[in-house]
């Protein structure tokens, strides 16, 4: 026999069926032959069995999965756990794995691996509101939080060539989502009482962050900042004295690593094809309704001052959708592709914050609504102006970009960054 | 009748984890693989039962599965169908002397196997598709002539070229 064959065929012997997928196969065909049988004709008539044996487009094991979890509530009294109750391994292992399984397409599997990834921060701030945040959960949040986030980062950086638009869509709501999401934990923990919390929800946000960074990607023609996490406003409410003693490897703006580039995208960026970004458009278009709509659900649940801050920016979300339009009407691809991007990580980080103004007291949303701006730049630091702006509270750089050279949100936004 | 159900399972029997195998590397998706290779059977199984009569159940259930991905490939569009149909004209090499094959087949063989299964997803389909099928699943040239339903001359081209790129693709990493 060839040796190379050899080779290979044992290389590849790790992919087998499961013993339950065979059964499972064996069966499915058997009911098959039933129905079929050995008469002449071939069936007109959809198999009446069809139901009981699966639909054919349905996975297996997945199926199997849920058909094993449900019998008890198990898994659904698992699914509200948080680190250190009892249920929560059913709810990481179980559960999730599940949800993970049933989405078929790369592009579904980036987006339930985002998901995960930003429950694991909602989790964080349920515990620190509750005031049972410590190293230990913290540490079990950021591993499944970083497993997840990685993922998603790699789907989005292996379609990149293929399916631009939902690359960057896939990068833009996760950065986003994470960010806001951060920016609340850090709010949390501002007002709590308990110096521990503090300081465990800054490591977190702290390893979030550079784990984030060491896995986005440039795609190469999108403008460098697009795929940034800012973190501005969450690191300025931290009072200084609480990073003392915090063990970090970096100051109190870390050092991030470089974003890992494309290496064939150092010189000119090539024109990016109209069908992305028509795709882009139209995500954009879906993001802003979806989050007008959650608004509009929300009701009268919001005091005036918050819900003028929300509908100026949906307001400004909606600018730069038009933005883009015009770009896209005088020819100008890029900036439209930058505009919608835009467009889609601000309407991203509003519903995060929504979805959190459910969970929390008005008071803590109302301080990011106040303080920052749709595109999580701290308010006052972002105008071009020079004039020194109330920044004697604020003892860390805000408004500092976490990318290497400083880029922030594309140039399209018209804002000065240092 | 029940001749032919019996030969049916033991063609099940005998060649489920083959089809798996060679559609798990062929698709992106392991779920999709397992729905492929049940269709495969259920396909064959409807032929078989009109009475047409399967010879050789293994090319014939690969020859299924081909057009199977083929279909999933068409429907997803995740690779081109130019990287699929992509054939340089196969016809124009002539009988290639073995020992060039050979050469090739050596080169490949020192890289860690794991690596070249890695490295092979990388190729378009076309070659990827004739490597395993010659050197996952074993087939012959002749097999696989049955199943894409190709000239033995166009397998063996493309069996050269496909270890050629491949030799191209591991070599700069070592």
């Amino acid at each position: 026999m060839n040796t190379l064959h050899t080779k290979l065929h044992t290389a590849a012997s790790d992919r087998r069926l499961s013993n339950t997928e065979r059964a499972l196969l064996r069966t499915n065909l058997r009911s098959h032959m039933a129905v079929v049988g050995s008469t002449a004709r071939p069936k007109a008539v959809r198999s009446p069995y069809q139901f009981v044996v699966m639909h054919r487009a349905v996975s297996f094991v997945a199926l199997l999965l849920l058909v094993v979890m449900s019998v008890g509530g198990t898994s659904y009294a698992a699914q509200g756990s948080l680190p250190g109750d009892f249920l929560y391994p059913v709810k990481i292992s179980v559960n999730e794995q599940v949800q993970a399984a049933l989405a078929v397409s790369p592009v579904a599997k980036a987006q339930v691996h985002a998901s995960l990834a930003e429950r694991r921060l909602e989790e964080a701030q349920q515990l620190a509101v509750r005031g049972t945040l410590d190293a230990t959960t913290t540490m079990e949040i950021q591993q499944n939080l970083t497993s997840h986030m990685d993922i998603a980062q790699t789907i989005a950086r292996n379609i990149a060539t293929t399916n631009p638009a939902a690359s960057t869509q896939i990068a833009t709501q996760l950065s986003s989502s994470l960010a806001a999401d951060d920016a609340v934990l850090a709010s949390i923990a501002d007002r709590s009482s308990k110096k521990g919390i503090r300081r465990d929800s800054f490591a977190l946000s702290q390893a979030v962050q550079s784990d984030f960074a060491h896995g986005a990607f440039v795609a190469r023609h999108v403008s460098s900042s697009t795929n940034g996490f800012m973190f501005a406003d969450s690191r300025s409410r931290l009072k200084h004295s609480d990073m003392r003693g915090v063990e970090t490897t970096a100051t109190t703006t870390p050092s991030v690593p470089a974003v890992v580039t494309d290496t064939a995208s150092t010189t000119a960026t090539p024109p990016v094809s109209s069908s992305a970004v028509g795709q882009l458009a139209r995500q954009a278009k879906r993001s802003l309704s979806d989050v007008q709509g959650q608004y509009a659900a929300l009701g009268g649940s919001l005091d005036t001052t918050t819900a003028a801050a929300i509908q100026t920016r949906l307001a400004g979300i909606q600018s730069q959708l038009d933005q883009g339009d015009a770009a896209l009407t005088s020819g100008d691809t890029t900036d439209a592709y930058a505009d919608y991007t835009n467009a889609i990580g601000a309407a991203t980080r509003l519903q995060t914050l929504l979805k959190a103004s459910k969970r929390f007291r008005p008071a803590i949303l109302k301080q990011l609504f106040d303080t920052t701006d749709m595109n999580g730049d701290v308010l006052g630091t972002s105008t071009v102006s020079t004039t020194a702006n109330d920044a004697s509270s604020v003892d860390v750089p805000s408004g500092a970009p976490v990318l290497p050279g400083g880029a922030g949100l594309s140039h399209r936004n018209k804002k000065h960054q240092d | 009748m029940t001749d032919t159900n019996k030969e049916f399972e033991q063609a099940f029997e005998a060649h489920t984890d083959e089809l798996f195998r060679h559609a798990s590397l062929r698709l992106p998706e392991r779920e999709r693989a397992v729905e492929l290779v049940q269709e495969t059977f259920m396909r064959v199984w409807e032929y078989v039962a009109r009475g047409n009569e399967v010879r050789e159940y293994r090319p014939f259930l690969f020859r299924t599965l081909r057009h199977l991905i083929i279909d999933e490939y068409r429907k997803h569009k995740t690779v081109s169908l130019e990287g699929m149909m992509l054939a340089e004209d196969e016809s124009v090499e002539r009988l290639l002397p073995t020992d060039d094959t050979n050469t090739f087949e050596a080169a490949v063989e020192r890289f860690e196997g794991k690596r070249v299964l890695q490295v092979l997803a990388e190729l378009p389909d076309l070659y990827r598709e004739v490597l395993l099928l010659r050197y996952v699943e074993g087939m012959s040239p002749q097999e696989i002539s049955v199943v894409l339903d190709e000239s033995e001359n166009v397998v063996s081209v493309r069996i050269h070229r496909g270890l050629k790129k491949l030799k191209v693709l591991l070599e700069p990493e070592s």
